[in-house]
């Protein structure tokens, strides 16, 4: 049960999803009505300049909605009366979806929160000799660009094949509200 | 209308991009099954980033049922690429 007295400034909820593929977007855009093959054919948005199809804006809004619905238990708990967001940054097929959401404000039986969807994109992973063992489509097709190494964007970890290169972009800030039953 | 032409304002749907999205359901009642949904739509600002000469426009849209009923208001913000309008 979620109830207003056990919510906290502060207080963040969380989803991620990782299943974000060419399939997906083709039954997203079939469901949607939204056709615009920038989202489904690979050779229409290389012509446009995007280097790859890219989700829908309101593939990755869904699952800000999501995160809510989930965490109101589809209205059992209280209901969204706002959901306001920038798309600030592409997000591709391979992606982790992360969606957080951070409580800010309290009044009465409605709370604000902070959304943000960040991406983690994969690049490639290389053995201690620089050899690449794995390349990821963002490596392949050029997603990462000298504006996200300049900004910080691009970072390495360690990974049981060697070094992973990936990128750690904000795709997605905006706010939210919520009203709670109780 | 263009140098005295009419063309279209979307020249590329290629380079149409979606740039923001505001679902407000403040008042709103909850959608039912068989509802029958009627959207008006109306452009709001328009404006280009000069920078990378991109141009943005924002479209309120609001959704009422068949009885007139509010059920959601989106705004939605577009943003159409260089070679795109």
């Amino acid at each position: 049960m979620v109830k207003i007295s056990d919510l906290s400034i502060g207080q963040v909820i969380k989803s991620e999803f990782d299943g974000i593929t060419r399939e997906l977007l083709r039954a997203y855009a079939k469901a949607s009505g939204d056709t615009n093959p920038i989202h489904t054919n690979d050779a229409i948005a290389e012509k446009a300049g995007l280097k790859g199809i890219i989700a829908h804006g309101l593939f990755s809004y869904g699952f800000i909605t999501k995160l809510f619905e989930d965490f109101l238990e589809y209205g059992k708990y209280g209901k969204l009366i706002e959901i306001d967001v920038t798309m600030r940054a592409m997000v591709r097929c391979g992606d982790l979806l992360i969606t957080e959401a951070k409580v800010n404000k309290i009044e009465g039986k409605r709370v604000y929160l902070d959304v943000i969807q960040t991406t983690i994109t994969n690049v490639d992973i290389k053995d201690k000799d620089g050899n690449t063992v794995k390349q990821f489509e963002a490596g392949e097709r050029g997603y990462i660009s000298d504006k996200d190494i300049e900004q910080g964007l691009v970072k390495t970890k360690e990974v049981d094949e060697g070094i992973l290169t990936y990128r750690e972009r904000e795709a997605t800030p905006g706010t939210a509200i919520i009203e709670l039953n109780e | 209308m263009q140098n005295g032409v009419d063309r279209p304002f979307l020249l590329d749907p290629g380079k149409l991009l979606h740039a923001g999205q505001k679902y407000d359901w403040e008042g709103c009642v909850d959608i039912k099954p068989n509802d029958k949904l009627i959207f008006t739509a109306k452009w709001g600002k328009v404006w280009v980033v000069e920078k990378n000469m991109v141009l943005f426009g924002e479209i309120f849209v609001t959704v009422k049922n068949q009885e007139g009923e509010l059920v959601c208001k989106p705004t939605i913000t577009a943003a159409i690429k260089p070679g795109g309008y």
